[in-house]
């Protein structure tokens, strides 16, 4: 049978690192307190087969934040044969807190004593048995980074779900007095004192130390951020480097556009299918995949921030900013992930306590624009704004921002509840980003990333071009017939006519939108060919159809994503009338003021 | 062995509110507000009585700020520090010598 094998422990301490090497899977990691937030599960074959489950970080199982009760209503309710408690070895005496509680529910409990390597490279050392004999517990040491002591551990672990266990040992929870949580940490204290040793150099700043000096210093430290923040998005989007190769790829398919066409013309196909695979699939997901080097970029940058700890600290540093609109630094890290993908930025908001603070942040996440409203943003400013197409796409970035900061602003004073006031946050230790984890993770988003291409742009494409080519009596179009996607969109163009689009392909690109950003542009491409989409838009209505689009409701991932999140239905459906009003109020204001002047 | 709950030399330490400390000052922590025994996170992260504790430093607009407590830095606001007590020890006549700087706890 197969035995379930839970794996608990501190966040941060490096849980979802060992349950890669374990399953050979790749979950997200990073290093920041709170990036696992669901659990998940892989499967073990040898030497046993069980099913790992990777929980959520939890600092106590007295805890009430959403994440942590995840985890303890696993322990707890669903019993899982062997529960891997990993200690992050460097910070032992407050993860042993946890041990202490976990040992008291009576589960069978294993200890990984993770980041031993780093604990070593300190020059501390820790007495292993004293540890294992002091908690009577079993205890392996290893490196979850490295591999090292993981194969002892699975062994250890195959041995213990094997032996018979008496579930009546299992004590029901009950809530810590905090009379008890003080004991448990004092015995935490003691057996921290005897089993590790800490080298007399530690007196000396640890380079940690010292980038931490300089990182949140009372002067540089903004400026160093914005410093940081530029970087990043001059590297991504200059034309010397993304912009060059991405032009370079987009001139590629445009080329096999070309190539296919005539090929296929000369062997005989049909016009339809040789526009179904030119006009549709290459132009449509070809126009996306030009984008992919830019996005590799963002994103290896995004996973640098995580992976160093540097992500806490811009949440210590600007929590003074964000209490004046009545949230907590902690919002802010969400809304850096924002750049990258909206969907595990919003989930990444669940760390945050407090439920108002929460669902506020979920609701501003998306106002930061995700690298998928990248190609649209380039598309539409380098055909409208040739010289300044720099300029409105920065300018698009800040807008994003401070619509989210505003947003925040005025539901705080308008919406019933009083902000949180609390902001109790781990900052790891600054580790130098593991290669190896960064290119997964950048191959990660590669293979996402393309593998979005070819799925769900391709069906949205091949869809777009179908409705545009055939009519309701599902006949080719030749002549002028109206598509079917022209009688749909035509029936909504009068809505947009105040922000300057309102013609049936803008409307049709919107709405393909809503499935993925990445189709508004492959949209567009199939619905206005070649030169059509430089006189489609005038400088004005592009611009208002930037703002609209920066801002508009989020993709169905997205909204899905927040519907978890939120866990109410006002606040979802709340928060996508807010998006896609603000959206429209803003278009409207951009045209109809930009029309006083132009 | 219980080091950080034993409180020697006395008439030079003092009962200051967290918030009040300077970066580099240490101490043990003497009592918390009620309201904060019930915030379960701050409590689950060890901010118990007992704990000995060195202030590190503010953030650079003067608030949060981020203190060392059993071997890691935590970052809260002035405002829920200010509903924590603790004993101040002076850098010289504790029993445990830390670093002014990284507020790191050496053991002799």
């Amino acid at each position: 049978m197969t035995k379930t094998i839970a794996l608990a422990g501190n966040p941060n301490s490096g849980k979802t690192t060992l349950f890669n090497r374990l399953t050979g899977t790749r979950q997200v990691t990073g290093n920041w307190p709170g990036v696992t937030v669901e659990k998940k599960t892989g499967d073990i074959s040898s030497p046993l087969p069980m099913c790992l489950v990777d929980l959520p970080g939890l600092y106590s199982i007295a805890s009430f934040a959403a994440e942590e009760v995840v985890a303890r209503d696993f322990i707890m309710n669903d019993r899982p044969d062997v529960v891997v408690n990993i200690i992050d070895a460097t910070n032992l005496e407050r993860n042993l807190y946890l041990t202490l509680q976990l040992r008291k529910l009576g589960c069978r409990l294993i200890v990984a004593l993770n980041m031993m390597d780093e604990l070593l490279s300190h020059g501390d050392t820790l007495d292993v048995d004293r540890l294992s004999a002091l908690l009577e517990l079993p205890v392996v040491p290893i490196s979850a980074r490295s591999g090292e002591g993981v194969d002892t551990l699975l062994q250890r672990v195959a041995e213990l779900a094997a032996e018979p266990f008496d579930e009546s040992s299992l004590i029901a929870w009950q809530k810590e007095t905090p009379e008890e949580t003080q004991r448990l940490y004092d015995l935490a204290t003691d057996i921290h004192a005897a089993v590790l040793v800490h080298s007399h150099s530690r007196g000396a700043l640890s380079l940690s130390d010292r980038i931490d000096r300089l990182l949140t210093h009372r002067v540089l430290a903004f400026p160093l951020f914005l410093l940081l923040m530029f970087v990043i998005f001059y590297l991504t989007f200059s034309e010397k480097i993304g912009g060059f190769l991405g032009e370079w790829f987009s001139e590629r398919v445009a080329d096999l556009g070309a190539l296919v066409a005539q090929g296929l013309t000369s062997i005989g196909t049909a016009p339809w299918l040789t526009s179904l695979i030119v006009d549709g699939a290459i132009a449509g997901v070809g126009g996306i995949l030009a984008f992919l080097p830019q996005i590799i970029i963002l994103f290896f940058f995004l996973t640098i921030l995580e992976d160093s700890g540097y992500l806490a600290r811009t949440a210590f540093i600007t929590d003074r900013l964000f209490r004046e609109i009545g949230l907590t630094g902690h919002s802010f890290i969400p809304m850096i992930l924002g750049f990258g993908c909206t969907v595990p930025a919003i989930m990444a908001a669940r760390g945050i306590e407090n439920e108002r603070d929460r669902r506020l942040t979920v609701l501003i996440t998306p106002f930061m624009s995700c690298s998928a409203r990248m190609p649209i943003y380039a598309l539409l400013s380098q055909l409208f704004f040739s010289r300044h197409a720099g300029l409105i796409v920065f300018g698009l970035y800040v807008f994003g921002i401070l619509v989210a900061l505003l947003s925040a602003f005025i539901l705080n004073k308008v919406l019933p509840g009083q902000a949180d006031h609390d902001f109790v946050l781990e900052l790891p230790p600054y580790r130098v980003p593991y290669t190896k984890s960064l290119l997964l993770h950048i191959w990660d988003k590669i293979s996402d990333f393309v593998r979005r291409a070819g799925t769900i742009i391709f069906l949205m494409s091949i869809i777009i071009w179908f409705l545009n080519n055939f009519t309701f009596s599902l006949t080719y179009i030749r002549g002028d017939e109206p598509s079917i996607l022209y009688t749909l969109s035509q029936a909504l163009t009068f809505l947009f006519v105040p922000l300057g689009f309102g013609r049936w392909q803008a409307v049709s690109a919107l709405f393909s939108g809503l499935i993925a950003k990445e189709s508004l542009v492959s949209s567009l491409n199939i619905l206005l060919p070649g030169e059509q989409l430089a006189t489609f838009f005038s400088p004005l209505s592009a611009a208002s159809f930037l703002v609209f689009v920066l801002l508009y409701t989020p993709c169905v991932a997205a909204i899905a994503a927040t519907a978890r999140e939120m866990r109410s239905r006002t606040w979802t459906v709340g928060a996508i009338f807010w998006q896609t009003g603000l959206a429209y109020i803003m278009g409207l204001l951009v045209y109809q003021i930009g029309s006083l002047f132009v | 062995m219980k080091e950080t709950s034993v409180i020697e030399t006395p008439g030079v330490d003092d009962i200051v509110r967290l918030d009040e400390m300077r970066p580099g000052e240490a101490g043990v922590i003497v009592d918390i507000d009620m309201s904060l025994k019930r915030n379960s996170r701050l409590v689950a992260m060890g901010v118990v009585p007992g704990t000995w504790i060195v202030v590190r430093k503010f953030a650079p607009l003067g608030d949060p700020m981020e203190i060392r407590l059993r071997n890691y830095q935590l970052s809260l606001r002035k405002s829920t520090a200010s509903r924590v007590l603790v004993k101040r020890t002076r850098n010289n006549d504790s029993n445990q010598s830390y670093n002014k700087e990284n507020g790191m706890i050496g053991r002799p």
